[in-house]
């Protein structure tokens, strides 16, 4: 009984896999070797890592943004957030930065998590390098707090290709992209 | 066969599981938001429709997944909501499109949408967002507001520009015979060289040499431009909007309101591009272009003030 209880398990495990194999959602999540396993328990409640990576970076050797702010709300009232960088990369595909923790305190079931790219930022492509605009709005999303305790994060993934516009002068970036828990 | 059906067991269990798991639909949804078709437009005629596209498509390769909101928080508040509304079962390959057609009044109100964005700027850079099980998509456009451009001018008479003067020392020659030009603190112009010397200095440098400051530098931009004008009015008798506008110039150009002088700047060399085409009076002979004699002849007269901007 033992074995098929076992048996069980082990396909439902390997079903789960199958149904979001291959994407890169999961990828994300596989990539990450610091990753905690889920939030932190702290004085100030569960710890949650806000992250940022890029994908479909595919000719860019350097793509730096500027974080200007981070805003984490909680029925509008404002939560702590510790931001942990102010300019990320995001041409590496492989790995997603650590850009800020907030602390989400117990009962809590919906967050809404602000995140202000801000002023300039620069890239650099084998054809040239350039400025990128990232004084656009913020991009925001709401995530139930029982599927970020899943990973202890939310992975903001910008979709590179989609997200810059070339004006010329220098580059526009308009967030496309998904946020991941 | 008891192998077989034991695998067969463990299928059907295998099956009950991930669909009492409720992840047989997955849960990765892409979106693509356009405006008029772009992801970046500028409106600068009103009443402008900006006609938004949402696109939403499943990409997981092998399973449907589902879309549970669908939010645009500026657009929201216009009467914006996506149709079909959520829940929707999004097919593998398959994709949903929802439209809405925000008309915007003036350029006043399309500011008052930008800043709704969270920047306060005069973009509208509003987020589409989708959400959906484990996660969220997000997509954006930009709508840029800018003012109407004024009606073009009717041309009654002509205007010429700096560049027109500069080289031509007969026209300047006929402007200052018909009097002195008062520039405030720049000087009163009576001389060719004088009125040369406004036109080919440098605003960066003072003829002396040093760096202009910035009250002088603004002043002696200005300075040239309403050179320009006032011989504009005299030999062809143009008047620029408003009619006061060249008074003001020199008005300013007696303070010290960097602010209020570089406000004019432009201004007053619109003025003297404003009908640059069009033909000059019959009778006036402007005479040739010959920059490098006028160059020649001209002598700066201006000098550093010692005063600086302020408030």
């Amino acid at each position: 009984m033992k074995k098929i209880m076992l048996s069980t398990c082990v396909c439902a495990a390997l079903a789960l896999t199958a149904c979001g194999g291959g994407t890169d959602r999961l990828d994300s999540v596989q990539d990450e070797p610091t990753a905690p396993a889920g939030p932190v328990q702290t004085e100030d409640g569960r710890r949650f890592e806000l992250r940022l990576r890029g994908s479909a970076a595919e000719g860019y050797d350097k793509l730096e943004l500027p974080i200007g702010a981070v805003r984490v709300t909680a029925n509008g009232a404002p939560l702590k957030v510790e931001l942990a960088n102010d300019r990320v990369d995001v041409a590496r595909a492989d790995h997603a930065h650590l850009v800020a923790y907030f602390y989400v305190p117990e009962g809590v079931e919906r967050v809404r998590v602000t995140f202000q790219l801000e002023g300039l930022g620069g890239y650099a492509r084998a054809e040239g390098s350039g400025f990128v605009d990232a004084s656009v709005a913020p991009v925001t999303f709401e995530a139930p707090v029982h599927e970020l305790a899943l990973r202890g994060r939310a992975v903001v993934q910008l979709d590179v290709a989609r997200s810059l516009v070339d004006l010329g002068s220098h580059r526009l970036l308009l967030p496309n992209g998904v946020v991941n828990y | 066969m008891r192998m077989m059906l034991k695998q067969q067991w463990v299928a059907a269990a295998c099956a009950a599981v991930v669909g009492g798991s409720g992840v047989a639909n997955a849960h990765d949804l892409i979106c693509e938001k356009t405006v008029n078709g772009a992801s970046v437009v500028v409106a600068d005629d009103y009443p402008y429709t900006a006609n938004y596209s949402f696109r939403v498509e499943n990409v997981h390769p092998t399973l449907p997944s589902v879309l549970l909101t669908a939010t645009d928080d500026v657009l929201s508040s216009e009467g914006f909501s996506f149709v079909p509304a959520p829940p929707v079962i999004i097919p593998v390959n398959g994709s949903v499109t929802s439209n809405f057609a925000l008309q915007i009044g003036s350029y006043e109100e399309c500011v008052a949408l930008a800043a709704q964005d969270g920047l306060a700027d005069n973009h509208i850079d509003n987020t589409f967002r989708v959400t959906f099980d484990l996660g969220s998509a997000m997509c954006s456009a930009r709508l840029t507001c800018e003012r109407e451009e004024p009606p073009p001018v009717e041309c009654t008479s002509a205007t010429r520009t700096l560049d027109f003067f500069s080289t031509r020392i007969l026209s300047l020659t006929q402007c200052l015979a018909l009097g002195a030009l008062n520039l405030g603190p720049i000087g009163t112009i009576v001389t060719l060289p004088a009125a040369e010397g406004i036109l080919w200095g440098s605003p960066a440098m003072y003829p002396a040499g040093g760096v202009r400051s910035q009250l002088d530098r603004l002043r002696f931009l200005l300075a040239r431009q309403t050179l320009v004008g006032v011989c504009n009015q005299r030999l062809f008798g143009s008047t620029p909007t408003p009619p006061s506008l060249l008074t003001a110039a020199v008005a300013a150009l007696n303070t010290t309101d960097c602010d209020l002088i570089s406000s004019l700047i432009d201004p007053v060399d619109g003025f003297n591009n404003q009908c640059d085409s069009y033909p000059l009076p019959a009778n006036f002979i402007p005479g040739p272009a010959t920059p490098h004699a006028a160059q020649a002849i001209a002598v700066d007269p201006t000098s550093n003030s010692g005063q600086s901007c302020s408030p």
